[in-house]
């Protein structure tokens, strides 16, 4: 008899430490109607203005840019109303009235010249971003922007996020960084470390009152725990959800809307064009370009999330020149390619010299997609004959052996359409003195192309430059593009108004309501 | 006793060591990285890195850059994430806060299945308390954590409604962490505690208390229990130090805020500063958790006082 109660004790002592008991009904935090709660992969960091971190501000809105991008890529004003080239290196943008930032103060053209000196000052990549020489204040409402040289660009480079205005209470007094103070319909208002940060409906915005009062960024890493967390209906909103994901929430009666749209960003690899590497030769350039089917990779790598690439811009821009040439999987020219450059296939491998053609790839695995496509490619490149092999690092580790040249080729992730100019990206990479690709590409035509290029109105000559331009990338292939991003979020059914930007920066929460 | 105190501090001196140099030996420039950061992702130049190296103190002999490093760690301003641009001790700090409180949770949750069901496996082997925690310990063993979190998360958030997927600071979040940790280290436990139980009622003292006549329950809690203790205690601290870096995956998934997740991310982002601390804070509470095991064996079993 005792043993049998001493059975039944020992079992209820152990049932106990399970949750049988039900929690309270509300534990499960439902979002208020005017709070719209958005899961993202990111921890959305209000002290950081270091230039990834920073972006957050632009995204949220808490900051607003001279001049902004609409939903066609097409420039629109910002705090500026009007922008107007007096010169080849000479802006005047004409600032918009009765604008208050955050802290009360008006703004003013002394305003935004202290801001854009104070984020140059900081982060130096601002400066050369907008090949600053001097800001100047011509009247409280006008301010002159000269550049370095010739600078066409100057307007689009000023929608980046970098270069937001900031409000002197920004700033300590010693000029440091303190926290985000700006004139956007959203202000800053709270930070739980790891967990979320808050923004609230700022009355004093310049523009239409966004209807929502508040918005909280809720940090949730894991990307099944952020689709989760939109399923139980703690968050509105969930951004960069997993591929399968994306096709379960698309189900007809799922409760959920998926948005799946374009956005700037494209996944490619940089062949080291260097002597004495496989690259070398342009012939064997173009022919991995002609050997890797794109179309293989968005498929089974990235689960159909994504736009198979065979230029460098992404289509359906308007400002990137029309018809230009493309690559495209075709085995029998990369074959003629290999063949010219003095290769033979024997066994089914490509080989010279009695040496095989060996290629090692490296990349990065902190950016989620970069392994699987890298490892995609490596596979289609060993399929067609190639000896490959991948090698993953950190961002920085992979970059300390590119600049130092050690590599064959590396695959990588730039935004190049994220200000609507062909010279936020193409300087930048293929301009023999700056070449941020460190692949020893070189071409002076190209160069001369590039610099005349940023210096020209829109019109038919820069269509015409740029067009010249990207022909000899593509000629040259010192490049081999891959995927073009497509940015995927989820929301319940109860939010209205959203949109997913094509800058990929942007989540213009001003036009959203939760019904 | 002292002689372990002693011992101790020489291995937290050894620890700090290796934890500054670690950093250093890893693959890339530290000072170029540090500029990188301070200059907002922009490369610097040569001739810029050359000055910075200068000015900072990077061309110091690495003795110097050490003693200076662990200075301004007792002087308590151990410098700035380059992450989130907030200073490393708070980083720090809140994730250490976020450890503990997950592993008392998880410990207790693992201790409250463990401890019946172990001992009673001991008293009846063969039973079905015997079979329970075989079935405990091969499930906890073999079940994927993070798949069992997402299965926990399934049944009790989606499903039940009753607790949220992730985040902390109600004591609703750490509920569901604590049991996934927790059940998953029961079976281990549970079988642990049955095979030092075992070990002991086979000795005399125990025959001794049950031929005095003593109920089955107080020859087991009384006696029995007590004289496993000390293995029992050692596998605890053990537990305890898997809870700093062994739960990454849970804490992913639950967005818990624990040291380990901040280990993992320091590193894959080069957040050198709060990678430094937090190796030698994981190594810190390894020593920590070992010493006052040690003391806890002397306080529990006499016969040990002398042997330390």
């Amino acid at each position: 008899m005792t043993k049998k109660i001493l059975h039944a004790a020992l079992m209820a002592a152990a049932l106990a430490a399970l949750p049988v008991g039900s929690p309270p009904a509300h534990a499960i935090e439902k979002p208020e109607k005017d709070t719209l709660v958005v899961a993202t992969m990111w921890e959305c960091l209000p002290f950081s203005m270091e230039a990834r971190r920073s972006r957050f501000f632009n995204e949220s809105e808490i900051l607003d840019t001279l001049v902004k991008l609409d939903y066609g890529m097409n420039l629109v004003p910002g705090l500026a109303t009007a922008w107007k080239r007096q010169s080849p290196t000479e802006w005047t943008f004409t600032l918009r009235q009765g604008v208050t930032f955050h802290d009360g103060q008006p703004l003013d053209a002394e305003a935004v010249k202290f801001s854009l000196e104070r984020v140059t000052a900081l982060l130096p990549y601002a400066g050369s971003l907008l090949d600053l020489a001097e800001i100047s204040v011509t009247a409280p409402d006008t301010l002159n922007i000269r550049t370095k040289q010739p600078f066409a660009a100057l307007p689009n480079q000023l929608t980046d996020a970098i270069t937001g205005i900031y409000a002197r209470s920004a700033f300590d007094a010693e000029g440091k960084f303190v926290k985000p103070v700006g004139t956007g319909p959203f202000r800053y208002a709270s930070y739980t470390k790891q967990d979320r940060t808050v923004v609230e409906r700022f009355d004093g915005y310049w523009g239409k009152a966004p209807s929502l009062k508040r918005v909280v960024y809720r940090y949730v890493p894991d990307h099944s725990a952020r689709v989760l967390s939109l399923e139980t209906g703690e968050v509105d909103l969930a951004v960069d959800i997993p591929p399968a994901d994306v096709k379960r929430l698309s189900a007809a009666g799922s409760g959920f809307q998926v948005y799946r749209e374009p956005s700037a960003g494209l996944y490619y690899m940089v062949l080291n064009t260097a002597a004495g590497r496989p690259f070398a030769d342009v012939r064997a350039r173009r022919a991995v370009n002609a050997m890797i089917d794109r179309k293989a990779i968005v498929e089974h790598a990235l689960d159909g999330v994504g736009k198979p690439a065979w230029q460098f811009f992404a289509p359906g821009f308007d400002w990137v020149p029309s018809e230009l040439p493309a690559y495209a999987l075709d085995p029998a020219a990369a074959t003629s390619d290999l063949t010219a450059a003095g290769f033979r296939k024997e066994g089914g491998a490509w080989m010279k010299d009695g040496k095989p053609l060996a290629v090692e790839i490296l990349s990065y695995s902190s950016r989620t997609e970069m392994p699987l496509i890298t490892e995609a490619v490596s596979g289609l490149l060993k399929a067609a004959g190639l000896q490959t092999s991948t090698k993953m690092f950190t961002w920085p580790g992979m970059l300390s052996l590119v600049q130092k040249g050690q590599y064959d080729a590396y695959v990588v992730f730039w935004t190049p359409e994220m200000t609507a100019h062909p010279d936020l990206h193409l300087l930048p990479h293929f301009h023999s003195a700056s070449g941020l690709d460190y692949n020893g590409y070189r071409n002076a035509q190209l160069d001369d192309l590039l610099i005349r290029g940023r210096g020209l109105d829109a019109g038919p000559e820069r269509q015409a430059t740029y067009a010249k331009a990207l022909t000899l990338v593509h000629e040259d292939a010192p490049i081999v593009p891959l995927v073009h991003k497509i940015y995927a979020a989820a929301t319940n059914t109860a939010v209205k108004g959203f949109r997913i930007h094509p800058s990929g920066f942007f989540y213009d929460f001003k036009s959203v309501r939760k019904d | 006793m002292l002689r372990r105190l002693g011992q101790s501090l020489a291995l937290l001196i050894l620890l700090s060591m290796f934890s500054f140099a670690l950093v250093h030996a890893m693959p890339g420039d530290f000072a170029e990285l540090l500029l990188i950061e301070r200059m907002g992702g922009d490369l610097p130049a040569r001739d810029v890195l050359a000055r910075f190296k200068a000015e900072e103190g990077f061309n110091d002999p690495i003795v110097h850059q050490y003693l200076r490093w662990l200075g301004s760690i007792l002087r308590g301003e151990p410098g700035v994430s380059f992450q989130s641009g907030d200073s490393v001790w708070a980083e720090i700090g809140l994730r250490v806060e976020n450890t503990l409180l997950l592993a008392a949770a998880s410990i207790a949750v693992s201790l409250a299945l463990a401890v019946p069901i172990g001992v009673f496996a001991a008293a009846r082997r063969g039973s079905v308390w015997d079979r329970l925690s075989m079935l405990l310990a091969v499930l906890g063993m073999a079940i994927p954590n993070f798949w069992y979190s997402l299965i926990m998360v399934m049944v009790f958030s989606l499903f039940l409604g009753w607790l949220p997927v992730s985040g902390y600071g109600h004591w609703t979040h750490i509920v569901l962490p604590a049991l996934v940790i927790g059940t998953s280290m029961a079976g281990i436990t549970a079988r642990f505690i049955r095979s030092c139980v075992l070990d002991v009622l086979s000795r005399d003292f125990v025959r001794t208390a049950h031929s005095k006549g003593l109920g089955e329950i107080r020859v087991l809690l009384g006696h029995a229990l007590p004289n496993a203790l000390v293995p029992i205690v050692t596998l605890l601290g053990l537990q305890i130090g898997k809870m700093f870096d062994g739960v990454v995956v849970v804490e992913t998934i639950f967005a818990w805020p624990g040291i380990g997740r901040l280990l993992v991310e320091s590193i894959f982002s080069r957040d050198f500063p709060v990678l430094q601390l937090c190796v030698l804070v994981i190594g810190a509470v390894y020593i920590a958790v070992n010493l006052t095991v040690d003391l806890l064996v002397m306080a529990i079993d006499p016969r040990i006082r002398g042997a330390l």
